[in-house]
């Protein structure tokens, strides 16, 4: 079996770390984890491709106010040219283009779909049971309900009851079950399929093996009602990304070979679809084109969306920039470095959120002289967190402690940011015995400006506490051996989901569970312990006792520094209306059945 | 002159396969593989998932056949192109024939039309500027010459976009066409028209210099100086004499931009979001996605190879002393 499912994740995760960020909060962090190329350099704007996604960002949002004057009100254009379609206040249809990311995958679908791109427009085409609303938290939507029991043994699923395909076929359980199947099926494998999905339902594993011909966990309750069993038991199953990926249309397929699935048109053109937009036209690496389809079933559940075409352009952010400012884009993801001229813009207006992801450096623990605390401690204490904040992410971000950073339940108050005292850290190195003739090595991925400034930071901050650190350069393609190599002590991290829910932290933290820790030469038994108890419950009084304790430890033994959360930012056309900042880049259009143009 | 011409195609073919070799040894030089690129290992999982994925990556390099020693790989990559097979893209898994044939139409449509800017604005105004030697035009032209040579492209290109795009508003930031409006000849024209003379800017100053200098040396020929004395209308001198000897050398100037134009397009592609060859270039070597840096490496030294030929060519046939001296030999 391979476990593309979890890939999914990492892919995500990944492109937080290693291009979103970089572009979207001027930050570019690679990943501990593994990574794709590095994005492009936010110092020049020439758009060098970036093969990721934007990163995580994500919202709070706090519109700036540009009242200056309308020099640059692209509607006002004085030629007859038919150059970018301007809306008018009268021409309510006008198309809406918003950018996303410039990755794309092999299909348009969602058994092997991977990237931003398809990511901010397939829930609108095929729905998933549940969608990330704009705070990046699930919320029912073609499932009408979900309900895990309180032990996590099971999950109760009811589909909208007048759910149906646009070819006019209702949507049932039968379409779920053999969607998850196509998920856990062992001829479904690749990088970016789906199959993390559905493995935590009883059964999956056995049906990947082929020693089972279903989903033994999953009973058909009814034509709209589903329960699976989970194994292990997870009483928070709901709140991760089990649920968004679209549902498929099983008598589409009816009669087709199942390994041969790749080759049929729909896993391209998906055109029997089941959300509020109808697939139109994806143009490799330029557009995806939807059309509202105006007798969606869903209107009189939520409501009509009331743009009615809707093209999402893969542009690399200085190119996002320049068409927003000429009107040519009613909605783009800001890069850190833009951030003053889009405030300028006069037809635009700029939104701020807190994005679920961080940035931070992380130790390798595997080097016995940084096993002590007070070793780790004393070079988070010897970081300036606010100047360089200020200085290299344009003021972007919120300070932060550990990677517990929401939602708010969670937040332990007494878990504060080290303040910077380079005194403190010197006397701490005296303590801890510090051998001053120990050299750090640094491990510098990439060339990105965003990511090379936080390696200089660090290195002229450590010089000051009389720490010497050598930056090793490598590329993004040998990440992961160097990792495995760990001939380095420090490296950058950012990105992820951690804001979304305190149990996330538990993928680098949990040493039983994560490769991670493995490269970080970092385990604590009572850790583990903490985070197995957080998802035994959903209780959030419980829950939040459990990640207060987690913020503790993770703050007293610093086996990252983390240097803040992240910080969308978002430009939308003054004359769209309905516009809501998404917590990440990901997904730009995560508010679009608001929109409307003014 | 038809064995003159095979003599060079002949010359050209090895040229070509040592420039596959060379790609295709660098290619797997470059570290990483797209193999790792495709899935690489979660750091977030236990053991077992890594393992998988350790097991998955060897499979998907047994299956692409990247675990054959390298010069095996060639052969088989030069054999399957032997029979027009340029394979799928590792990344897509689209064939890449038809994905490079549709970007090489666009990357043409660009390139060519700066060429015809460059030919065009170049010539013409060299010519002005020899004729008219110490005018204002001359000057003029030669102020902006350098600076086109001197400004890269990229910047140029900002600048562009900054004055037309977003303070004039009369012509598009980037892209290909205007969604959602129907697709017209002058909407390709308007969204063509900046990337192009940008992509033929640098091009149009040296070709300009090159015009001039030519032109002027030519004028001072003797038999410039008899046309005039034997009281030939100065319109009549330029156009038959001065001319025509004047655009010999720059016939082989211009065959020498296309290789430069190429190049540039990337930059240029990238720039205006341009859906050319030089945009699927750089994605696939982000991807490590062999087979289609091998197509677009090949497709690129076939077309600057064929420049240098039609170059040689069309100087044999403007001059006569060439194709003869070639063919005695």
């Amino acid at each position: 079996m391979r476990n593309s499912a979890e890939h999914v994740q990492l892919i995500t995760r990944r492109r937080l770390l290693a291009g979103g960020a970089v572009l979207a909060a001027g930050a570019g962090l690679t990943l501990l984890q593994a990574c794709a190329p590095a994005p492009a350099s936010p110092a020049t704007a020439v758009p060098t491709a970036p093969t990721l996604p934007p990163a995580a960002t994500k919202a709070a949002a706090a519109p700036a106010a540009t009242p200056v004057p309308a020099t640059a009100v692209p509607t006002a254009a004085p030629t007859a040219v038919p150059v970018a379609v301007k809306p008018t206040a009268a021409a309510t249809d006008q198309p809406v283009s918003m950018s996303v990311s410039t990755s794309r995958g092999a299909h348009y679908n969602p058994l092997w779909y991977c990237c931003g791109s398809q990511i901010a427009t397939l829930p609108w085409i095929l729905m998933g049971l549940a969608r990330q609303n704009t705070q990046g938290q699930f919320e029912p939507w073609l499932a009408s309900s979900y309900t895990v029991d309180d032990s996590g043994s099971s999950v109760t699923i009811k589909l909208q009851p007048t759910a149906r395909w646009s070819d006019g076929q209702p949507i049932t359980a039968a379409d779920v079950v053999w969607t998850w199947e196509l998920w856990a099926a062992p001829w479904v494998h690749g990088p970016a399929s789906a199959q993390s999905k559905v493995w935590g339902l009883a059964g999956a594993k056995e049906f990947n093996d082929g020693t089972a011909d279903t989903i033994s966990g999953v009973q058909v309750v009814d034509d709209h009602t589903i329960t699976a069993k989970l194994d292990p038991p997870n009483a928070l199953w709901a709140i991760g990304q089990q649920m968004d990926f679209g549902i498929l249309p099983k008598h589409v397929f009816d009669g087709w070979p199942k390994d041969k699935l790749a080759d049929h048109a729909y896993m391209d053109a998906p055109t029997v679809s089941s959300g509020p937009y109808k697939f139109v036209k994806y143009e490799l690496d330029q557009y995806i084109e939807m059309a509202r389809w105006d007798d969606w079933w869903g209107n009189t559940v939520w409501k009509q969306p009331k743009v009615t075409h809707v093209f999402a352009k893969q542009l690399d952010p200085p190119t996002a920039i320049a068409q927003i400012e000429r009107g040519e884009l009613a909605v783009a993801a800001v890069p850190g470095q833009e951030m003053d001229r889009v405030q300028k813009m006069a037809n635009v207006e700029l939104f701020r959120v807190p994005s679920l992801g961080m940035i931070g450096y992380w130790y390798n623990q595997r080097h016995t002289y940084l096993k002590d605390k007070r070793v780790r401690q004393a070079f988070d204490f010897a970081l300036d967190k606010e100047a360089i904040r200020k200085a290299v992410n344009f003021g972007l971000g919120k300070p932060t402690a550990t990677t517990i950073m929401g939602p708010d339940w969670a937040l332990n108050p007494n878990v504060k940011p080290r303040p910077y005292d380079p005194e403190k850290a010197k006397a701490l190195l005296t303590e801890a015995g510090w051998d001053p003739t120990q050299t750090l090595t640094y491990l510098l991925v990439g060339s990105d400006a965003f990511v090379k400034s936080l390696a200089e930071v660090f290195q002229q901050y450590l010089s000051q506490i009389s720490v010497k650190v050598d930056l090793k350069t490598v590329t993004s393609a040998v990440e992961i051996p160097e990792f495995d190599k760990g001939e380095f002590d420090v490296g950058l991290i950012g990105g992820g989901e951690f804001a979304r829910d305190p149990s996330l932290s538990a993928a680098y933290f949990r040493s039983d569970t994560s490769w991670a820790s493995k490269w970080m030469g970092y385990a604590n038994p009572r850790l583990d312990e903490l985070f197995k108890q957080g998802v035994a419950t959903n209780d959030p009084k419980k829950r939040a006792d459990v990640y207060f304790e987690v913020q503790q430890i993770l703050s007293d033994e610093v086996p990252w520094i983390l240097l803040w959360q992240l910080e969308q930012v978002w430009a939308a056309d003054k004359r769209l209306a309905g516009f809501t900042p998404y917590v990440m880049s990901t997904s730009t259009g995560a508010s679009l059945l608001d929109w409307s143009w003014k | 002159m038809g064995r003159y011409i095979l003599n060079r195609v002949l010359i050209a073919m090895p040229v070509l396969i040592g420039i596959t070799i060379l790609n295709f040894a660098f290619l797997h030089l470059a570290p990483g593989d797209p193999v790792t690129m495709m899935m690489p290992i979660d750091p977030t999982v236990g053991a077992s998932s890594v393992a998988q994925t350790q097991e998955w990556q060897q499979y998907q390099r047994e299956r692409l056949g990247l675990d054959k020693p390298l010069p095996v790989q060639y052969v088989l990559w030069l054999r399957e192109l032997a029979q027009g097979n340029f394979g799928r893209s590792i990344a897509s898994g689209y064939s890449v024939l038809p994905e490079v044939a549709h970007r090489l139409g666009s990357t043409l449509e660009l390139t060519l039309t700066a060429l015809a800017i460059s030919i065009v604005m170049g010539i013409g105004i060299g010519v002005l500027s020899a004729v008219n030697q110490y005018s204002l035009l001359d000057y003029l032209a030669t102020f902006f010459s350098f600076l086109a040579v001197s400004v890269p492209g990229f910047f140029l290109a900002l600048v562009f976009i900054y004055l037309f795009a977003l303070k004039l508003h009369v012509l598009p930031t980037s892209g290909m066409s205007t969604l959602g409006a129907p697709a017209t000849l002058s909407d390709t024209m308007l969204h063509l028209i900046m990337p192009a003379v940008v992509l033929g800017a640098s091009g149009t100053a040296s070709l300009m210099r090159f015009t001039r200098s030519s032109m002027l040396e030519v004028l001072r020929q003797d038999y410039v100086v008899t046309a005039r004395s034997k009281g030939l209308a100065e319109r009549l001198i330029m156009a038959r004499h001065a001319f025509r000897n004047g655009l010999l050398p720059i016939i082989t100037v211009v065959s020498l931009h296309l290789p430069g134009l190429f190049g540039g397009s990337v930059i240029i592609e990238q720039v205006f979001y341009w859906q050319g060859m030089g945009m699927l270039g750089i994605k696939a070597v982000f991807d490590r996605d062999y087979p289609v840096i091998m197509a677009l490496n090949l497709i690129s030294a076939v077309l600057v190879l064929s420049a240098n030929l039609l170059a040689d060519i069309a100087y044999a046939f403007a001059d006569p002393r060439i194709r003869y001296a070639r063919t005695l030999r």
